[in-house]
């Protein structure tokens, strides 16, 4: 599972076979500072910049664009979450409220 | 499974009713090993172990974590398998990588590491 922020839906008018009715969301990943960078410190996912890679997701929860959620990757996940006949790969398994993260105080 | 140090944590109230009642941990991996992205860190589920920032923890990844909610399947791929007491490490082994004779590099040479028997000390962590 990784931290990301939903920048976006997708809609297709022509889908595969089972995508229909699945909700699809633009997730970029947030990048977290290197052990002991200068001037890190306490950061809340807001203050994380983003990657440049996007990932699309599914999702059951509602989550709307500049939300962070947690994106949880592979076919079993996909599985327990829907069912093995859904083509996806990446799902939407949380809509973080708040995090905290010390990549200063533990550098 | 792969050892990575806890630095933070989440906390969601919306999220898959099978991940309640786990702490959610931001751990950030010495090393990677076929990660499914490379996002840098990873959530994952700490079950009972009670770990806090700034713990060295063991990451199990893949089908194992999923065992942990007694038959329950929980989607996660990522779980926190034990809290890291004292670790010991060949210093060699984080190395640049040698070439391999066959790619027409030079022949390797045995590396013969010191092993650091102390704990790891907070910052001497490299990804």
């Amino acid at each position: 599972m990784f931290l990301g922020v939903v920048i976006g839906s997708i809609w297709g008018a022509r889908q595969a076979a089972g995508l229909e009715g699945l909700k699809l969301l633009q997730v970029r990943p947030v990048s977290l500072p290197r052990f002991g960078e200068p001037g890190a410190r306490d950061l809340l996912p807001g203050d994380c910049p983003l990657q440049d890679r996007v990932i699309v997701a599914a999702d059951t929860l509602g989550a709307g664009p500049g939300e962070h959620v947690l994106v949880a990757m592979g076919s079993r996940v996909r599985d327990i979450v829907y069912d093995s006949r859904k083509p996806v790969k990446a799902v939407v398994v949380a809509i973080v409220d708040s995090a905290r993260i010390a990549v200063g105080e533990v550098s | 499974m792969i050892l990575a140090r806890v630095v933070g944590e989440v906390w969601a109230t919306r999220k898959h009713r099978r991940l309640q009642g786990y702490k959610l941990l931001v751990v950030r991996p010495y090393c990677w090993y076929e990660p499914a992205h490379e996002a840098g860190h990873l959530v994952a589920i700490d079950p009972k172990l009670d770990a806090g920032r700034g713990d060295d923890v063991i990451i199990c990844m893949g089908a194992p974590p999923r065992w942990q909610s007694e038959g329950d399947a929980m989607p996660v791929e990522a779980a926190v398998m034990a809290v890291v007491d004292r670790c010991e490490i060949d210093e060699a082994a984080f190395g640049p990588p040698r070439p391999l004779e066959f790619l027409g590099g030079p022949p390797p040479t045995l590396a013969v590491g010191r092993i650091r028997t102390e704990p790891i000390a907070p910052g001497r962590g490299r990804c």
